[in-house]
């Protein structure tokens, strides 16, 4: 029995081992001449914003003779990032573009172009059109790896109904977080009078992290130290804004403590004032919505700009071998983040177009007359700001929801919460960058 | 090429020998004609399944073993380290507490749903094994949680368990003048709520399972303790619970098992949360692996995982399985 | 078995003799009833919210039936994406799997359950301990070996690594061993081999044990998300549980009601399967007898 389990091991890694010393990279198979180029492309939204990609994809097909574009989901930016860093690493066949999340982190494991090469090229574009931030939003390292492509920034939806109903003027929403303090209070109500809070003046959706490092930007803080090796996030002015985020729960008690999960169906349902979300929900609530729908901008400090903090996905163009299938590849991505794309995408989701004079456009103009809620995140860009991609993201992403819950619940000060996220964050991009050598 | 070799060795062992037992010839001294004519036939009969779990289970397994060894923060190259995983598992200031809570949490959940999920899944079996109208219909419903996805039970629970009014329980709260909870998101009540969806879900596979073990014992039994004039508490004591020993020996290993591998809930209902309370052990190998994509970590809390589960299910065995009755 | 189903006879006729067992009836509806509206409850709930609009599904009171029946929910869902090839794939994979289980299973409780052979402990310990390995912990190295094999993206990563199932081999094992030993020897000095013995004696009379694994395979397979995701990068090869993944929106924009109507149709197949088998289920577990 032994035996055999041994001879069997030995026959099966015998047969790996041969396949892995003739498996060079996969490569996609190259082009004969004269034939349309085939393009395989990854992306990882769903739903509507999904249907929105598959008809921007199919107008390029219908446009394009000698390029097929063939575009598959692969999950959430979750999964798919595991797909591709698997793939990666197994030398997998990769797709020539793909769709995805903090794609900027691609640029280190050799896989992508930077997406310089093709922007600053012949057949390029020109980069000042776009936003800076959103150039920012796709660098690491110092390159810019990937094109901006579905972005969205914190919107503060609020519920103008209750607005009304709690003797708030709706058309003046909070801009300051004192502001936001004072109309959740006014907002936060036990409306059936049974002793039990059940409309609440202000939450947030699940991605804390997001609003919070926002916050932070807000208040002054760095996100990061300039040679990348450590986070700053229990600076003083980090820490106080943390405190004011605890305090929406602990003091001011317009915020119930830890349900970010459920704060989304709590505003639907017409029991929460104010909603701090991404502007990629805009499409949904304007639909859904039973009430007046209300949005602005994300709130700041006294006397201070807001800070937009860039959240949404990039595309990427994957090495290989054959120009001519990089050169489709950019043609394809190139015509996705078009202007005509840009306003198509942000006019049929709550991404925002990333050029710099979309309001300008007429088309874009004429939208916005009739559905002015639509100006507010595209308004907002005004104050966009990318959060530095880091090796650590991940990571730091989940330090900073867990910071957030400790203090939402009373299980550790401010200070406490984010001198351990601190430590975990620094101690696992010292792992990431030592094994770099 | 393996499997054809085995087969012609035992046709030639067939032919020779008659009995059911063969005499191996002494002049071949082949290694494997020692083995017997029923040997090669038995391992024959294995042999399909065996390549799977081969190729599928036990590589994957060693590859982890492996991999546990290896710094590999993917998508980087994997650098051998030695047991340095396990070390930090165990002494690192900051993850370690967090590997501790994720065991701690593990048996939490294992032991808050196991016993009261047995009792009821018994109690709701010698309930059904009556031949009363309708119990077919009950039979049928209790088992339907039990082949329904795991993630879509829990999208419905998470309704269920919702910290506002509208809420499915806090609703029913409200309407008796109770106070409403958030549940999930209440670091005391996140782990009890998952037990009760886990009793829920894995109830009816237990049930199925007691009933099948009530109905093997035979009814003279029961009939020869009436005639003693047995009540119906001393017939559970004497005859029911004693026989039913292996049917309950195995439930328990099965749902230790299971307990200890649950996952989908978790992803869906808490993501670990509040502060950490539902991290489990598989949930906390899912995090270093998938979230941040540490895969040599993963590994090592893996082996940890496969480690406790067989060091438990031994345990099982020899304290309470040589304890069970047999009844043939 | 005979005598056993005439006590319960004689015993249901002795409940409705005396009003004290009609009491213990009626306490006997009460328990299992109250049971029963627990376990259905969620179902309830789920066909409700699929059959919603947004705005009822968070009213206070929860309402049970929809005021307005959103019927359209389900078309919505089924036209969100391709569907009807996901149910393809799902079914061809899972019945492919079954049946696959169901062969490698057979021989090896077989071997189990009727033959002496050397390092039999050993391997039945071996096949059981797979039960413990969580997919989680060896999802990365199973992926790796399958790009070793060329089989990523195709059938062969779907349906290969399930063909053999621990809880099957033992399930089967222990209603093999039920089979009388006289039987075999007979057939064995007539000459009929043992795998023909197998298909044409055991099987048969193990077919409600064949039946609750079938559905058991059918199920875990079905129910699977992760692993045909990762293993699977085209279109035509994704299976349903994929499909559902499409209505949670990356940024926001999960529309309940639609969400809800698809996972009641992809729940749907596995609870058909299940009132096809479910009459011989309990027999076949009884029949596996679980006695260790």
């Amino acid at each position: 029995m032994r035996k055999a389990l041994v001879v069997l091991l030995v026959v099966v890694f015998a047969f790996a081992g041969c396949q892995a010393e003739g498996g060079k990279p996969t490569a996609l198979p190259t082009q004969a001449p004269g034939q349309a180029i085939t393009l395989e492309f990854w992306y990882s939204l769903g739903g509507s914003s999904g249907k929105v990609v598959e008809a921007l994809v199919a107008e390029f097909n219908q446009t394009h003779d000698s390029i097929k574009v063939n575009a598959t989901y692969q999950g959430g930016y979750a999964e798919i990032m595991a797909k591709v860093w698997s793939a990666v690493y197994a030398k997998e066949t990769l797709p020539h573009v793909a769709h995805l999340g903090a794609a900027p982190l691609l640029g280190e494991t050799g896989a992508i172009v930077p997406i310089t090469d093709f922007t600053d090229g012949p057949n390029g574009i020109d980069r000042s059109l776009i936003r800076d931030a959103f150039w920012a939003y796709n660098s690491a390292q110092g390159k810019v790896w990937s094109m901006p492509f579905n972005n969205s920034v914190p919107l503060l939806y609020y519920n103008r109904d209750l607005f009304l109903r709690a003797g708030l003027d709706p058309d003046s929403p909070p801009k300051t977080w004192k502001e936001v303090i004072e109309y959740g209070k006014a907002l936060t109500q036990d409306t059936d009078g049974n002793g039990e809070i059940d409309q609440w003046g202000f939450n947030t959706h699940s991605d804390t992290h997001w609003y919070l490092s926002a916050m932070f930007l807000e208040n002054g803080a760095q996100i990061i130290s300039a040679d990348e090796t450590r986070v700053l996030y229990n600076s003083p002015q980090a820490v106080a804004m943390l405190e004011l985020w605890g305090k929406l729960v602990t003091e001011h008690r317009i915020m119930p403590p830890a349900q970010h999960n459920e704060a989304k169906s709590d505003f639907l349902a017409g029991k929460l004032g104010m909603f701090l979300a991404s502007s990629a929900n805009l499409p949904s609530f304007e639909e859904e919505a039973s009430f007046q729908l209300g949005a602005a901008p994300l709130p700041s400090l006294a006397g201070q700009d807001p800070v937009e903090s860039i959240g949404g996905g990039s595309l990427v163009i994957f090495q290989n071998e054959d120009p001519a299938m990089l050169d489709a590849a950019w043609e394809f991505v190139k015509w996705m983040t078009s202007p005509q794309s840009s306003l198509y995408l942000s006019t049929r989701t709550g991404y925002v177009p990333i050029y710099k004079d979309a309001l300008a456009w007429p088309e874009l103009a004429s939208y916005l007359e009739e559905n002015p809620l639509r100006r507010v995140p595209i308004e907002a860009l005004e104050y966009s700001y990318a959060i530095p991609i880091f090796v650590s993201l991940g990571t730091s992403d989940g330090q900073l929801r867990k910071a957030v819950e400790s203090v939402e619940l009373g299980a550790a000060t401010a200070q406490e919460a984010l001198d351990i996220a601190k430590a975990v964050v620094d101690a696992d991009i010292a792992e990431r960058l030592q094994e770099q050598e | 090429m393996f499997g054809g070799e085995l087969r012609s060795q035992c046709n030639v062992l067939a032919l020779e020998s008659t009995g059911r037992y063969p005499v191996p010839l002494k002049s071949v001294k082949n290694w494997w004609l020692s083995w017997g004519r029923e040997t090669c036939t038995a391992y024959l009969f294995l042999l399909p399944s065996f390549l799977v779990f081969a190729v599928f289970t036990f590589l994957p397994v060693i590859f982890s073993l492996v991999i546990s060894l290896f710094r590999w923060n993917l998508p980087r190259q994997p650098v051998y380290i030695g047991l340095d995983n396990f070390k930090w598992l165990f002494t690192d200031p900051i993850d370690a507490p967090a590997f501790h809570q994720s065991v701690i949490n593990s048996f939490y959940y294992a032991l808050g749903g196991i016993p009261l999920n047995m009792a009821i899944s018994l109690g709701l079996a010698l309930l059904l094994n009556r031949r009363l109208r309708g119990v077919e219909l009950f039979r049928t419903m209790y088992f339907l949680p039990t082949i329904t996805s795991t993630v879509a039970v829990s999208v419905v629970w998470m309704w269920i368990y919702h910290p506002a009014d509208y809420g499915l329980l806090n609703g029913l709260l409200l309407r008796l003048g109770l106070p409403p909870q958030s549940w999930l998101r209440d670091p005391r009540l996140a782990m009890p709520a998952l037990i009760a969806m886990g009793i829920w879900k894995g109830m009816g596979y237990n049930v199925i399972i007691f009933l099948a073990g009530l109905q093997n014992i035979p009814a003279h039994l029961y009939e020869a303790a009436e005639i003693d004039g047995a009540g119906e508490f001393a017939k559970f004591r004497k005859i029911t619970w004693p026989l039913l020993g292996p049917t309950t020996f195995y439930i328990l290993v099965i749902s230790v098992i299971n307990s200890l591998k649950a996952f989908a809930q978790i992803h869906v209902m808490t993501q670990g949360g509040p502060l950490g309370r539902t991290t489990t052990i598989v949930y906390y190998l899912y995090q270093q692996g998938f979230e941040t994509f540490r895969m040599g970590k993963a590994s090592a809390v893996a082996v940890v995982l496969f480690a406790l589960l067989l060091v438990l299910t031994f345990i099982q065995f020899k304290a309470v399985g040589s304890r069970v009755y047999y009844y043939d | 078995m005979s005598g056993l189903v005439g006590s319960r006879l004689a015993m249901r006729a002795k409940l409705w003799r005396h009003p004290r067992q009609m009491v213990f009836a009626a306490l006997w509806y009460v328990f299992l009833g109250g049971a029963a509206v627990a376990v259905i409850m969620p179902y309830l709930w789920m066909l409700s919210t699929s059959l919603k609009g947004t705005a009822e599904l968070f009213t206070y009171p929860p309402t049970w039936i929809p005021r307005v029946w959103r019927f359209r929910n389900y078309l919505d869902a089924w036209n969100a994406a391709p569907f009807a090839l996901y149910f393809f794939n799902s079914l061809f994979v899972a019945l492919v799997v079954t049946l696959g289980q169901l062969v490698t299973c057979s021989l090896a409780a077989y071997a189990f359950a009727r033959m002496e052979f050397k390092g039999k402990n050993v391997a039945f310990a071996l096949y059981l301990s797979t039960t413990m390995i969580s997919e989680q912990a060896t999802l990365i190295p199973s992926y790796l070996l399958l790009k070793e094999l060329n089989w990523l993206d195709t059938y062969m990563a779907l349906t290969v690594p399930f063909l053999a199932n621990a809880f099957g081999i033992f399930m089967l094992r222990q209603a093999f061993m039920t089979i009388p030993r006289e039987l075999e020897d007979a057939a064995t000095m007539d000459g009929c081999g043992r795998l023909r013995f197998l298909g044409q004696v055991i099987l048969p009379l193990t077919k409600p044990v064949l039946a609750s694994q079938a559905l058991f395979a059918f199920m875990n397979n079905w129910n699977s998300y992760l692993w045909p995701l990762i293993v699977t990068t085209s279109k035509h090869l994704r299976t349903i549980q994929v499909g559902l993944r499409y209505f949670v929106g990356q940024e926001g924009g999960t529309q309940w009601g639609i969400f809800m109507a698809a996972t009641v149709f992809v729940s749907l197949p596995v609870v058909l399967v299940y009132f096809l088998v479910q009459k011989s289920f309990v027999e076949g577990i009884a029949m596996t007898g679980v006695r260790g």
